[in-house]
């Protein structure tokens, strides 16, 4: 009976847990909330933050977590550096993407290399809220909580639909920035993105952007 | 004397660069290692991140690319040598990549013990094919 009492005292403490569940938003509260994210994604001059990103592992029931930093600059400039436990840093500069590991660097034209057009653009789509806006590629839902407004993102376009399944983005309800990213893939993986020590609006050091061009 | 000098000193540091490692993969129930992977296929060069872990009696590995993105997930059967692609990513989800990878990967659990091990990275080349392969610990 003790142990009844228990399982059943556990499982309301989870659900309670769980309910704190996000609710869909009726159209009329969609678009003002989709106004306030297009409005903040409009101010976004320049963004650097801490990243930890969590790849979830289904097969060995088990995670892997990287740490880095970010930096963007307004329209197409961004760099991705993993610090930990790997080095590897992705820069984009326009058309052009420099790829530096421990032990070389690659150069790639994103004109000509679709996978990297889709990174590139999920990237700095997701991190500015910039992706919200994108009809042609998303299918947009949008759920809010006490805290924070969910954004669930269904590929539109085939070769999205071929790698995700989902992109659901965090904003914070007070300062509408991102602050997690999650990618849920077709193949049951799901990768999470903390962003951290978020500043916009101060300047970077266009070093950082540099691709060799 | 100086060439048989110079022969023996260059023997002693290929044996010195050049060993086996018994524990380069995970060996015990639960234990997990990473690993940075080079795949190098004709003028294309895939870089990625190994994950090993050992559960029971089978090597369960998944390679994701830097983002975290998966390619696909790889099971080696240590005791009955026999390993399985699954989850492979659309465009490597065809017949003849799992064949590869499959073959491949079951050549480097099968001769774990045996593998050389040069500047702490294990090299695997499929000649047939010309795929070289270089996986060294994270």
């Amino acid at each position: 009976m003790k142990r009844i009492l228990f399982l059943a005292i556990s499982l309301f403490i989870g659900s309670a847990v769980m309910a704190q569940d996000y609710t869909a938003l009726n159209p009329d509260e969609k678009n003002r909330v989709m106004e306030t994210i297009n409005s903040a994604a409009a101010n976004i001059g320049t963004m650097t933050c801490d990243f930890s990103q969590i790849k979830e592992l289904s097969l060995m029931d088990d995670n892997i977590t990287s740490y880095g930093k970010m930096y963007f600059n307004g329209g197409n400039r961004l760099r991705w550096e993993y610090i930990k436990p790997y080095h590897y840093t992705f820069i984009l500069n326009g058309n052009s993407v420099l790829l530096i590991s421990d032990d070389k660097q690659d150069k790639i034209d994103i004109g000509t290399n679709r996978i990297f057009s889709n990174i590139a653009s999920i990237m700095m789509g997701s991190i500015t809220g910039k992706c919200v806006q994108d009809g042609k590629e998303f299918r947009v839902s949008i759920y809010s909580s006490d805290k924070a407004y969910k954004i669930e993102l269904t590929p539109v376009r085939k070769e999205l639909r071929q790698i995700f399944s989902k992109i659901n983005l965090f904003f914070d309800r007070a300062n509408s920035i991102v602050n997690r990213v999650e990618l849920l893939e077709n193949t049951g993986d799901r990768t999470v993105i903390l962003l951290e020590n978020i500043t916009q609006n101060k300047p970077i050091d266009e070093a950082v952007f540099n691709t060799g061009n | 004397m100086k060439r048989f000098l110079i022969l023996a000193i260059s023997l002693f540091a290929n044996v010195c660069l050049l060993h086996s490692q018994e524990n380069f993969f995970p060996k015990h129930d639960g234990e997990k290692k990473s690993y940075s992977i080079t795949v190098k296929y004709k003028a294309m060069e895939l870089q990625g991140i190994l994950v090993v872990k050992q559960v029971e009696q089978c090597l369960r590995c998944t390679l994701v690319n830097q983002f975290g993105i998966k390619a696909f997930d790889f099971e080696y059967n240590i005791d009955k040598k026999r390993g399985k692609v699954s989850n492979a990513i659309s465009f490597l989800d065809k017949w003849y990549i799992r064949r590869t990878i499959k073959r491949d990967l079951k050549k480097i659990f099968k001769n774990m013990d045996s593998l050389p091990v040069r500047d702490s990275a294990v090299d695997l080349s499929n000649l047939r094919l010309t795929i070289d392969y270089t996986i060294k610990p994270l």
